[in-house]
């Protein structure tokens, strides 16, 4: 096989797919960067939390017997048609309350359940757009630990994939950058070497420090 | 074609130097996202109450009592000679509880103060634990203390400059793909396929 042709078909392969990639995931690379900035410092115009608006309300729905902890949760969150991950559920000590929590990017809704009455307590936090960045760069897969304390939505499970979708993309883009720059003229290859040579003395010293 | 030039050094220059921080992010990124690393391990544990095991004990002298509990903690661990971040502050009148974090290791200091003795207890964690560590950090957490120790504010500060650098460098990225006349039609149906992809997402968990 003749390697020069492999070579450029390489070269050509490289560069489209870094274009490609990148531009496909351009949207997502400048949400999670710039939400990660967000999250990094307390700017005063990006609070959330201090500038949620929070109500209040009850409703009352049949609850079945079912007393199994899942499959109340499940319940309650479907006749109450909300979305979103739930977190945290509890019984209390007499096991008449169950209190647990939905968020959704924006959204948060503390729930209070009492099972006899079938009364429910719902809390409702809506945030600013600053909170949903924060909480769309956080979401992630419940962890072993977590199980039976998080339930992920479909949607938060895209969403997830999604991050990994972005995570290896960024990967692919950089091997196919790595390649390109090699195959570069020599002035370039070591002007470029000072470049990349900088970022990983820095990041070195600090995985070593 | 001198615009094109410029635009394409930095783009070139830029991309390498971030291209370490990016695999540093990523990887951790997908390390929190599936748990290969039983990264929560007992953090909640050993973040709130002072571990029974000890190392060794260390002497201090009594900080001055009006420092606020912050400083006086940095006091306490100047003179045991420990640097890291200090995760919390717990104390009472008899004793302080400090946990500290820094890659690769976490340290439970409970310093008795009634006798000026610190008990120290370290623990090495792995180098993925490190990677996670890089990527929370400084976080928005405690936001109070957080970034207490130099080398957090220096991670942050690079933090902060290699998420201007890759907003930089998708910029750049963009006027480049502009020139290549052969690249626009799939260049911008990758586009309209990203863009698509996220609003809908995101409308999608938000409602």
């Amino acid at each position: 096989m003749d390697t020069t042709k492999v070579k450029k078909g390489l070269i050509k392969w490289s560069r489209k797919i870094h274009i490609y990639l990148g531009l496909c995931l351009l949207f997502f690379i400048m949400l999670f960067g710039f939400s990660g900035l967000l999250l990094n410092h307390h700017w005063e115009f990006a609070k959330f939390w201090e500038n949620r608006k929070e109500i209040k309300y009850d409703k009352t729905i049949q609850i079945s017997g079912e007393r199994e902890q899942d499959a109340l949760v499940h319940e309650i969150v479907n006749k109450l048609d909300l979305n979103g991950n739930i977190i945290n559920p509890r019984f209390s000590n007499d096991s008449i309350l169950l209190s647990f929590i939905v968020a959704k990017p924006g959204t948060r809704y503390d729930i209070q359940a009492n099972l006899n009455e079938g009364e429910i307590m719902i809390k409702e936090a809506k945030f600013n757009n600053w909170g949903t960045m924060r909480n769309l760069h956080t979401i992630r897969n419940p962890t072993q630990k977590e199980q039976g304390e998080r339930y992920q939505s479909v949607l938060a499970s895209i969403w997830s994939i999604s991050i990994d979708v972005v995570s290896v993309g960024l990967i692919v883009i950089c091997l196919g950058g790595w390649y390109l720059w090699l195959q570069v003229g020599r002035k370039r290859f070591y002007l470029g070497l000072i470049s990349i040579v900088s970022g990983f003395v820095v990041c070195i010293y600090f995985l070593l420090f | 074609m001198k615009f094109y030039k410029i635009f394409k050094d930095i783009h070139f220059h830029t991309g390498l130097f971030i291209s370490p921080f990016i695999l540093i992010f990523s990887i951790s990124a997908l390390i929190l996202n599936h748990h290969f690393v039983d990264w929560q391990e007992d953090w909640q544990e050993w973040y709130f109450s002072a571990n029974p095991k000890v190392d060794e004990g260390v002497k201090f002298n009594f900080p001055a009592p009006d420092k606020t509990d912050l400083d006086y903690a940095k006091d306490i661990l100047k003179q045991i000679n420990i640097s890291g971040e200090i995760a919390g502050v717990f104390r009472d009148s008899i004793k302080m509880y400090m946990p500290v974090t820094k890659p690769g290791y976490r340290i439970s200091i409970k310093a008795d103060l009634t006798s000026g003795i610190a008990y120290i207890h370290s623990e090495q964690t792995n180098l993925w634990k490190k990677l996670i560590w890089l990527h929370k950090m400084p976080g928005p957490h405690n936001a109070n203390i957080r970034g207490n120790w130099m080398y957090t504010k220096i991670w942050g500060s690079l933090v902060d400059l290699f998420v201007i650098c890759i907003l930089f460098s998708s910029i750049t990225g963009i006027v480049l793909w502009c020139f290549f006349k052969e690249e626009r039609t799939y260049g911008l149906i990758a586009l309209f396929i990203g863009l698509v992809s996220i609003v809908l997402l995101i409308i999608g968990l938000k409602n």
